[in-house]
């Protein structure tokens, strides 16, 4: 054979097969296409229900025997989600509307006594108990008592709306250069959901790409060619890959339907702050996908996955247990301390950076120290692919694997 | 001890590996010579694929070394090896699994997939190139896993249990590919539990048992070193003459003894009034002497001699390193 040999890392071939193998199934690629098809379907399905609900309005009749106010309420009704009628003598006889009712004329009706404001009940009449309506109608008749109540004491509607008058609150920053922008806090929710939901679509191939290779009794052919190491690095560099290749088809698909459906170029987002975030979804995916492999590593087999399964639906929420702190108090010693913390570090740190909270050493740091965390996983998760080879069909427990990685 | 020669392909000297309290491998060393078949053998759990994984550097040895190709340091790509414990890509079509193993081995996408399609061509799967895997037989799944573990041209093959799985039509194949293998240029070291097929392919072998030598060498010198000599077996079935004396134990032991014949003797009874002796000789020994006195006496009904068959010299070598008892309970634990 001619010497058809070629100098590349040893982790590449098994990378590319990888990638190529996972991202070349029919249900990745329709998980794919799928997700921002049904996302901008789900976006367009529930608004053309609301708009058709708006241009349904609830039809309902209203009496009231207070005098001057039958103008008053439609006026009040700022949802305009219902079509009053006005009806008084007979018509406003509860038999008349009941069979109106009944008769689908109306939806339901509002009769309004007299002492409405000082604590008569206002009765309402409808087909059945607690309609959505009801909670509609309660605020423009709350609004309705008030100006009666106002008035009977001598106060008019503008009076009242110079009582009600909000006390005005100017903010000045200490530091300036700490003014967040909605454009830097919109970009880092976006990238933080962006890897959480990246982090549970990739989770089922990784467990097939490690747990199953090692039950169809791969590995070892594999890792008589190469390095174990190399194996692991293969694998994850191509399931960062398709978590990415995830992140950019889902998140672009986003922008695209956010610029689209509303005509408006998104807030802008300043380059370090977009950067840092990137950094963060990439490193921070990277850090959770060596984690998770280091544990299916540990697996002998799929049935056993089963086990571990909820840890790894219920491990990335872990960090935002704590986003209302770092929310609330973005420099508290609790959110500082957290953020540098590998495995808190690719949720809470954007929010901070977000916050301006984060200086630029700050955050350059704890990136650093998840890179090293992220590379401390990958050899834990090579050294447990080989020790599980040595163990002969046992499954490896932590202490075991540590004193393993020490050697 | 075996030193390492140049003409080694691999040399391994004193390797040991314990796991816990138990020592898997024991100060084993031997080596294969560029161009053989070396037989590698050993009862289940006598250390075989721990000492397979320590040459491919999957794990160390404790002490001791292996040389590779005149280094020290293993090269797995130069190596091919096709584990006992296999699996490939179910889902994956054929071709493509082959051009990826290539590509492991160093080989370039296109390289790998062209000695891929060559390797099914000689199998005769060159049709199944673009099947997947879970749609062929395990014979088929077979050939795929040893193709992919010599496509690249390794210097050194290790074939672990090859033909397990295998009907006679496809080992007889394989005894034939291995061969064509080695006059190619690669080395290949060999192990598996079929004796009567590595008789036949191997040049030296390597006998171990709780990860220690037990015997090592060529056929004949092993059957010499397990007999003692007496290499060759004779046996004879031995039944009365007309209305004769029936054969007897001592008669034959005396009429062997009186002919001067040496080594072991072993005289069974196969059904009533015969009798089965099993002698063994040193190779050339004229047995006519002892046939002609046993020949006045009774009729002889079956005449045959045969060298000891590596089957045979498994057996006695082993058992002779553990013991009767001690070969059960392994196995059974194995």
């Amino acid at each position: 054979m001619p010497d058809a040999r070629v100098n590349r890392p040893e982790w590449w071939p098994v990378a590319r097969f990888e990638f190529l193998r996972v991202v070349r199934r029919g249900d990745f690629l329709v998980s794919l296409v799928l997700m921002p098809l049904l996302s901008v379907g789900l976006s367009f399905g529930a608004g053309w229900i609301a708009n058709r609900a708006a241009n349904e309005p609830v039809k309902l009749a209203f009496s009231s025997a207070a005098p001057g106010i039958d103008a008053e309420l439609p006026a009040l009704d700022t949802l305009k989600t219902v079509q009053w009628t006005v009806v008084d003598g007979a018509q406003a006889e509860p038999a008349a509307l009941t069979a109106a009712i009944e008769a689908k004329t109306y939806d339901g009706a509002v009769l309004v006594p007299a002492g409405f404001a000082t604590g008569d009940s206002i009765r309402v009449l409808t087909k059945r108990s607690r309609p959505g309506w009801v909670r509609t109608v309660r605020e423009p008749l709350t609004e309705l008592a008030r100006l009666e109540r106002a008035r009977a004491v001598g106060v008019d509607a503008a009076g009242l709306t110079t009582i009600d008058a909000r006390v005005p609150i100017a903010e000045t920053l200490t530091r300036p250069e700490a003014k967040t922008s909605k454009g830097d806090m919109i970009a880092a929710l976006a990238l933080v959901i962006l890897l959480l939901i990246t982090i549970y679509a990739t989770a089922a191939y990784l467990a097939v790409g490690i747990t199953g290779e090692k039950q169809a009794r791969v590995t070892e052919v594999i890792v008589s060619a190469i390095r174990p190491q190399a194996w692991m690095d293969g694998k994850l560099i191509a399931f960062v890959g398709i978590g990415m290749l995830m992140a950019v088809i889902w998140g672009g698909s986003a922008l695209l339907f956010a610029v689209f459906s509303s005509w408006q170029l998104p807030p802008a987002v300043s380059p370090a702050s977009i950067a840092a975030y990137l950094l963060f979804l990439v490193f921070g995916f990277a850090f959770y996908v060596s984690m998770f492999a280091t544990i299916l590593a540990t697996i002998k087999d799929m049935q056993s996955t089963s086990r571990v399964q909820a840890y790894f639906y219920f491990i990335p929420v872990i960090p935002f247990i704590f986003i209302e702190t770092i929310l609330e108090k973005p420099e508290s010693m609790l959110a500082v301390v957290l953020s540098w913390i590998p495995f808190f570090a690719p949720m809470l740190m954007p929010a901070r950076i977000a916050l301006k909270a984060a200086p630029t050493w700050e955050w350059v740091g704890a990136l650093l120290l998840l890179i090293a965390a992220t590379h401390f996983m990958r050899i834990l998760a090579g050294t447990a692919i080989r020790v599980g080879m040595l163990m002969y069909g046992k499954e490896i427990n932590l202490p075991e694997l540590l004193r393993w990685a020490k050697e | 001890m075996n030193a390492a020669t140049s003409s080694s392909v691999l040399a391994v000297h004193g390797i040991t590996k314990a796991f816990k309290d138990r020592i898997a491998v024991d100060a084993l060393s031997f080596d294969v010579r560029r161009g053989e078949i070396f037989g590698f053998l050993g009862p289940n759990g006598a250390g075989k694929t721990t000492c397979l994984r320590m040459i491919l550097g999957i794990t160390h040895p404790d002490s001791g070394t292996v040389t590779f190709d005149g280094g020290p340091t293993v090269d797995r790509r130069k190596i091919g090896y096709l584990p006992e414990e296999r699996g490939l890509f179910e889902d994956q079509k054929v071709i493509d699994t082959l051009g990826y193993l290539g590509e492991l081995r160093g080989l370039s996408t296109r390289a790998a997939r062209a000695a891929g399609m060559r390797w099914l061509e000689r199998l005769g799967l060159a049709d199944r190139a673009k099947s997947k895997l879970n749609e062929l037989s395990k014979g088929m799944q077979q050939k795929i896993q040893f193709a992919g573990a010599v496509l690249h041209g390794p210097t050194l093959a290790i074939l672990d249990e090859p033909f397990s799985g295998l009907d006679p039509l496809n080992q007889e194949l394989f005894l034939s590919v291995v061969r064509e293998l080695r006059d190619e240029g690669t080395t290949i070291l060999f192990s598996a539990h079929q004796l009567n097929l590595v008789e036949r392919l191997c040049d030296r072998f390597l006998m171990i048992a709780r990860g220690k030598e037990v015997l090592m060498g060529t056929l004949d010198s092993m059957r010499s070193t397990i007999t003692g000599g007496a290499s060759e077996t004779l046996v004879l079935e031995l039944a009365a003459r007309g209305n004769g004396a029936a054969p007897e134990a001592g008669a034959a032991r005396a009429a062997f003894d009186r002919a001067g014949v040496l080594g072991t003797l072993k005289v069974t009874s196969p059904g009533v009034g015969r009798l089965r002796v099993e002698a063994g000789l040193p190779p050339n020994h004229d047995v006519g002497p002892a046939l002609s006195i046993l020949g006045g006496a009774f009729a002889i009904t079956r005449i045959e001699t045969a060298p000891i068959s590596l089957h045979e010299i498994y057996l006695r070598a082993v058992r002779s390193a553990m013991g009767d008892d001690a070969l059960e309970e392994e196995a059974a634990r194995a």
